[in-house]
């Protein structure tokens, strides 16, 4: 891939980023019918490990952070380790420290996500 | 003393050409004594897939991801190589479903084509039906 190629795409991903984050802070997502909803939940009734991750993001926006833990705890806690990887991947974190890239981006780490991730889907449904 | 040095190293790779070149060795397997570079294993973009809404292809992502980083340490670089093609896959799989399903909700929205069974159990469960 070219770099310019690579560049446009980060542009484009940037921009899109920036507007969905506009949108988000905006409009409240539990007022508004133009957010969609989880199709997980509306075919079983129950909540899957990513609902109320938009609400969540309304209220990281505001700085309610508790509203937002309480909305969708996983996706708040799950946000400093996507921003790690995206840095460790796009940023030249991978080769700067390729001990962390390897502690939290291993075998054990996606398994220990994927523990994680059941859990709280199993939890969240019957708390 | 110094030039005496000088012309020895340049002399040095041409007595090593003169000599006769051993046959080559019978054609085997790659044996990588430098391991080639570990694949992207795509565990953090499924885990945003994940949390997109697309969970179960989310999910999927996560196990090659798993996969990957066990292959490759075992060694197994090509196999290891073939399973970072399946995550990514479906990773994107899930990034993909996920725009078409955000899509289709808004023009079913501001069309006005939204279910009426849609509607009604927003209505009656107005806090818990955002994804």
């Amino acid at each position: 891939m070219g770099k310019g190629l690579k560049i446009a795409i980060g542009a484009a991903v940037s921009v899109l980023l920036v507007a969905a984050l506009y949108l988000f802070y905006i409009f409240d997502p539990e007022a508004q019918p133009l957010f969609p909803k989880c199709p997980f939940l509306l075919v079983t009734g129950y909540e899957c490990p990513g609902c109320g991750s938009q609400r969540a993001v309304h209220s990281l926006l505001h700085l309610d952070i508790g509203a937002a833990l309480k909305y969708n705890a996983f996706m708040v806690l799950a946000l400093p380790y996507i921003f790690l990887g995206i840095y460790l991947e796009y940023f030249g974190g991978k080769k700067r420290y390729p001990g962390i890239e390897k502690f939290f981006f291993d075998k054990w780490s996606a398994v220990v996500l994927l523990v994680v991730i059941i859990a709280y889907w199993i939890l969240r449904n019957l708390l | 003393m110094e030039y005496q040095n000088d012309s020895e190293l340049q002399t040095f790779p041409d007595r090593e050409d003169r000599t006769p070149m051993p046959p080559p060795p019978p054609q085997e397997p790659p044996a990588y004594d430098i391991p080639p570079l570990k694949p992207n294993n795509w565990l953090w973009q499924s885990i945003v897939a994940t949390l997109l809404c697309c969970m179960p292809f989310g999910i999927v992502g996560i196990i090659y991801a798993a996969k990957v980083d066990s292959l490759y340490f075992n060694g197994k670089y090509e196999e290891a190589e073939r399973i970072a093609q399946k995550a990514k896959m479906w990773t994107l799989i899930a990034v993909g479903a996920a725009l078409l399903y955000v899509i289709f909700w808004v023009i079913l929205v501001v069309t006005g084509n939204l279910p009426e069974y849609m509607e009604n159990i927003i209505e009656n469960n107005a806090s818990g039906y955002n994804f």
